[in-house]
């Protein structure tokens, strides 16, 4: 059974302004997938409405098979949540905050709950409210964490983060992967933590998925293309390829992204272009980000 | 463990990590019958997600670089024959793959790049016998 | 400086305060001086006086006394200039909640004054009390300001507020019984620490002093110790769990959110607001006011509960059934409610046997000619259907019409006084009318010719007259009890109540999706309660153009409810209804809720 069935989800917030256009993907358990998009792509809207926190207008969700907003109980005592807005009540202690979370989860751990707030150095009297956002961030993810969730939903987890708090948080995350095998859907601007921890990534543009691709693949299967401004290289014909997804006029030259392996993408631009000398490379995820991203306006 | 991944390279992390215990094992770091590390005590300490390592791991053990016991962790595997110079001179192959396509590019001539390298080879080793000596002294 | 005063939280927050201290209390003023004018006394000025004080008190208590924000203290303006724009906001808030109440006041004496054609409070006097206050005021604020420390925000003491409140109000209390000049004494003493304390502000506001701030962080022992000594107490389960999650969900919704609504100041109000829905005003009232109070009670119930809601966020991402939640939002206050309500009764019951009972049946002149008539409580009257009054037949005969007015102008319900003594009427007459009205009020019969010879004297033109000063039956016999009239008005009221409030939470929920912006959402809120505010406004509209008189109107359901009180299915039928509707109103506010949506707060 699909842990996250998202099919055909439409939303809009005001007439005539899609967020959401028609998005459909899945994850099957054990898969940990980041979602990339621009600010306002629609990431966080896709994770609160697999909350069951919005309503998708049009399209249907499932996550472990149900509705969360008909079973919301059921769906969320599977799930760990986090988000970049402080969610947490700001006038409870640390240690009240998981004492409320140790009676909503049967399967709490409470070993671990501590074991976490002990190694993330936070005392279980202070207030939320007079923690950092790092700190905040922590107890978060340790509630998240410590009932060991099927489903990990992070909304930019790590924002406002400093790089220390960026990496325990990443490695609680792979604990919990590997200590209970558990599902994750993060959406991310950190795009190196996406290439530590995702196996999949699903890229959103306006609404819409541009990319849904094994990381691997991703690196492997595409090439990013800096093409020397000479006669016979033109946009027009660059992205009339049909394996190029996108290209961007750069002062000097124009990256191009192809879904072929460099050696191929070579080939292919010299036979089909007769363009020679171009640097074809595999591509770090934040190059085909921007590059695709920038590419599709 | 010795491996070093740059999530931002641009080469999957698991092609990453491969090519990293092969090199140790080529270079002899990595000695026949030695274990590697589990998957989950990897990514845990590397901050990876360890389906990535398990995706290295059975790519070794199809290379043939490592081998699976039954209950016990994976072990590099004892080299047969000049299984080692092999891997020693894949190595070696994989490094000069770029400076090959260096000097394609530079357009210099190919005994000229052959001269060059035997320079650097020698200057090095002489690099390395007055390191000795300084040490001796 | 406009921006600063623009961006200034006191004044972005003033219209919610306004319309959660200013209005309600200055609206229990008016109320007071009706009381004070149905127990035929004077009013005290004063009380408006406290009820400005008590007003911006609360305002300054529970609401938002920044000085700048941090955004602001990184703004290229001198310290002096922001404090300059708080002192002003201050200033502005003060004098926005004297004239709400103010005008709320005076509208409510020119109403009282169409009525009954009584001045509760004369004009002159309250001019010069308004300088008083307004002196006063500025002078609270001047003492207010404390510059050392050098903090961005107040320290919002409320022990502070309070004691500094009071004070000035004594000042000001005791200089307003002197004369209207005096105002000027702490008008000038306010510009004197004014300016003394604006001298003293420094360069710069910090924003925490150096002994202030935070607690040093616990070292990794002390870490390691607690965590030990939490791990060792046992789990909160059951029933201490239940009362700590229903605690923080209260808690998240009421207090934690953005808005902050104290607890400390909104059970207060519901409880009174309880208590005015029992018989309680029946201790100055002749008939109890209560069905005017409706929308009142409503109106605080809204303006506590609907922008809350906005909070969900806080809790939605845990399992917990928002049934639940709903629960724990809506049932406190009904709980508060119910306990006013009870309290109401619990005071009138204590003070049932007390001396100082009013007298509800009074021997008066007429407003509109100089005749003496027989003045009964409403609700003592009788109800003829078809607008055919009845006329009056003593038992020898003499007849008479009997005083009725209709239920509103066009209808032809009437509510008639049966015990009516219009002019002509005989001693023997007025002394008859007297006992069968003490009969019908206290359900006691006196004696008549005790009657006739205590009370009644023949005037020399051959009317009617007292022999007194009034008709002091009450006193006179204190054994005398009303006679309660009864029925299911409890349940009617706190029906409609709890409909009203669950029908306009509704309303409010459907805003609460994402893509509504703040505005509409605030706009829907103001709507509804303003929806509140004007109903409780109709009944005097109706009395000043003499569509409808609210005395009449009042009792008229009073004998209503009564009659269905004597019929035990009529009641279990209004106790059914209310039951039901309550219960259905609840449910589909419930399910409304379950489906509301999680918006992204601001941050």
């Amino acid at each position: 059974m699909k842990v996250v069935e998202f099919v055909n989800i439409h939303r809009a917030y005001k007439k005539g302004f899609d967020v959401l256009k028609g998005v459909t993907f899945s994850i099957e358990p054990g898969e940990v997938v980041g979602l990339l998009g621009k600010n306002g792509a629609g990431k966080t809207t896709l994770i609160r409405i697999a909350m069951g926190m919005l309503e998708a207008q049009q399209g249907e969700v499932r996550i472990f098979g149900m509705d969360p907003r008909e079973k919301p109980i059921e769906v969320k005592r599977r799930i760990g949540y986090v988000s970049e807005d402080q969610i947490l009540p700001p006038f409870l202690r640390v240690g009240e905050v998981i004492d409320m979370h140790r009676g909503l989860f049967p399967d709490w751990d409470n070993d671990m709950a501590l074991r976490l707030s002990e190694r993330f150095g936070l005392s279980p009297r202070e207030r939320i409210r007079s923690l950092s956002k790092g700190q905040a961030r922590q107890v978060a993810l340790l509630c998240a964490v410590s009932h060991k969730p099927e489903l990990l939903l992070l909304d930019e987890p790590a924002g406002g983060l400093d790089p220390a708090a960026r990496r325990e948080f990443l490695e609680t995350s792979i604990q919990l992967l590997n200590e209970a095998g558990s599902t994750i859907l993060f959406s991310s601007h950190h795009l190196t933590d996406v290439e530590r921890m995702a196996g999949r990534v699903v890229m959103i543009h306006e609404g819409s998925i541009l990319v849904d691709s094994d990381m691997d693949a991703l690196h492997e299967d595409y090439t990013l293309a800096l093409i020397p401004r000479v006669n016979g290289a033109t946009t027009k014909k660059i992205i009339a390829h049909e394996d190029c997804l996108s290209v961007r006029e750069r002062s000097d030259a124009m990256h191009a992204v192809f879904r072929l392996d460099p050696s191929r993408t070579a080939a292919v631009l010299e036979r089909d272009l007769g363009v020679t000398g171009v640097n074809c490379r595999n591509v770090a995820l934040e190059d085909m980000f921007i590059e695709l991203v920038e590419g599709q306006e | 463990m010795l491996i070093v991944v740059d999530p931002h390279s641009g080469v999957p992390v698991y092609r990453q990590i491969m090519d990293q215990v092969k090199f140790h094992v080529a270079t002899g770091l990595l000695k026949p019958g030695e274990e590697l590390p589990s998957t989950r005590a990897l990514s845990s300490e590397m901050g990876i997600n360890p389906m990535t390592i398990s995706k290295a791991y059975s790519f070794l053990e199809r290379d043939g670089v490592v081998e699976r016991r039954p209950g016990r962790p994976l072990v590099v595997k004892a080299h047969e024959g000049g299984a080692l110079k092999d891997r020693k001179i894949e190595q070696l192959r994989e490094s000069f793959a770029p400076t090959v396509r260096m000097v394609k590019q530079l357009g210099i001539n190919e005994n000229e790049a052959i001269r060059i390298l035997i320079d650097m080879l020698s200057s090095a080793s002489a690099g390395d016998t007055d390191r000795e000596r300084e040490n001796e002294k | 400086m406009l921006n600063l005063l623009k961006q200034n939280p006191m004044i972005r927050t003033l219209p919610r305060w306004l319309a959660v201290s200013a209005v309600p209390v200055a609206l229990i003023v008016n109320l007071n001086m009706g009381i004070a004018l149905g127990y035929k006394q004077t009013f005290d000025p004063l009380v408006m006086l406290a009820a400005v004080w008590l007003s911006f008190t609360i305002f300054l208590v529970f609401g938002e006394v920044t000085r700048c924000t941090p955004f602001e203290m990184a703004l290229p303006i001198p310290a002096r200039r922001l404090w300059l724009a708080h002192i002003t906001s201050t200033v502005i808030s003060a004098l926005a909640i004297l004239v709400v109440t103010v005008g709320l006041v005076a509208g409510g004496v020119w109403l009282l004054w169409r009525l009954s054609g009584r001045l509760m409070l004369p004009v002159d006097e309250m001019g010069g009390l308004t300088a008083h206050v307004c002196a006063g005021l500025f002078l609270a604020i001047a003492f207010l300001q404390n510059p050392l420390p050098p903090l961005h925000r107040l320290p919002r003491s409320g022990v502070r507020v309070v004691l500094v409140m009071a004070v000035t109000l004594a000042l000001v209390v005791l200089l307003s019984k002197i004369g209207t000049w005096t105002a000027l004494i702490p008008l000038l003493l306010a510009a004197a620490v004014g300016l003394r304390r604006y001298q003293s502000v420094p360069r710069v506001f910090t924003l925490f002093t150096a002994d202030a701030g935070g607690a040093k962080p616990a070292s990794r022992d002390e870490i390691t110790a607690g965590w030990k000594a939490h791990a060792a107490a046992s789990t909160p389960r059951g029933a201490v769990f239940a009362r700590l999650l229903h605690r923080t969900i209260f808690r998240c919704f009421y207090v934690g959110g953005k808005r902050k609504f104290s607890p400390w100041l909104t059970f207060p109000f519901i409880v009174l607001f309880g208590a005015l829905l029992s018989v309680v005003d029946t201790l100055w009232f002749e008939d109890s006011q209560r069905f005017l109070y409706v929308p009142m009670a409503v109106y605080v119930l809204i303006s506590f509960t609907a922008q809350p809601l906005g909070a969900l966020y806080l809790v939605d991402s845990l399992p917990i059934s928002r049934r639940r939640v709903w629960n724990v939002l809506v049932i406190p206050y009904v709980a508060a409610l119910l306990a006013g309500y009870g309290l109401g009764m619990a005071v009138v019951a204590l003070r049932a046997d007390t001396a100082g009972k009013g007298e509800v049946i009074h021997f008066l002149q007429g407003k509109s000619d100089g005749n003496t008539y027989l003045y009964v409580p409403a609700s003592a009257m009788k109800i003829a259907w078809d607008s055919e009054v009845p006329k009056t037949t003593s038992p020898w005969g003499e007849t008479h019409e009997a005083w009725s007015r209709p239920l509103h102008r066009w209808s032809r319900v009437r509510l008639y006084s049966p015990y009516h003594t219009p002019p002509g009427s005989s001693l023997e007459f007025v002394a008859w009318q007297i006992s069968r009205a003490v009969e019908a009020v206290y359900g006691e019969a006196l004696n008549l010719d005790e009657i006739a010879s205590r009370y009644l004297e023949t005037r020399a033109d051959g009317s009617v007259g007292l022999r007194g000063e009034r008709l002091t039956i009450q006193k006179d016999n204190p054994h005398l009890r009303r006679i309660p009239h009864g029925g299911p008005v409890f349940p009617f009221l706190m029906g409609s109540v709890f409909v009203l409030w669950m029908l306009a939470s509704i309303v409010y929920m459907q805003t609460l999706r994402a893509g509504v912006t703040k505005r509409t959402q605030a706009l829907v809120m103001w709507a509804l309660m303003a929806a509140m505010l004007l109903w409780w406004f109709v009944p005097f509209v109706l009395a000043v153009t003499h569509v409808a008189d609210p005395e009449i109107v009042t009792g008229f359901l009073v004998i209503v409810f009564g009659r269905i009180g004597a019929s035990a299915w009529a009641t279990l039928l209004v106790w059914g209804a209310a039951i039901a509707l309550s219960a259905a109103a609840y449910a589909f506010a419930s399910g409304r809720f379950v489906r509301v949506e999680v918006v992204r707060e601001e941050v």
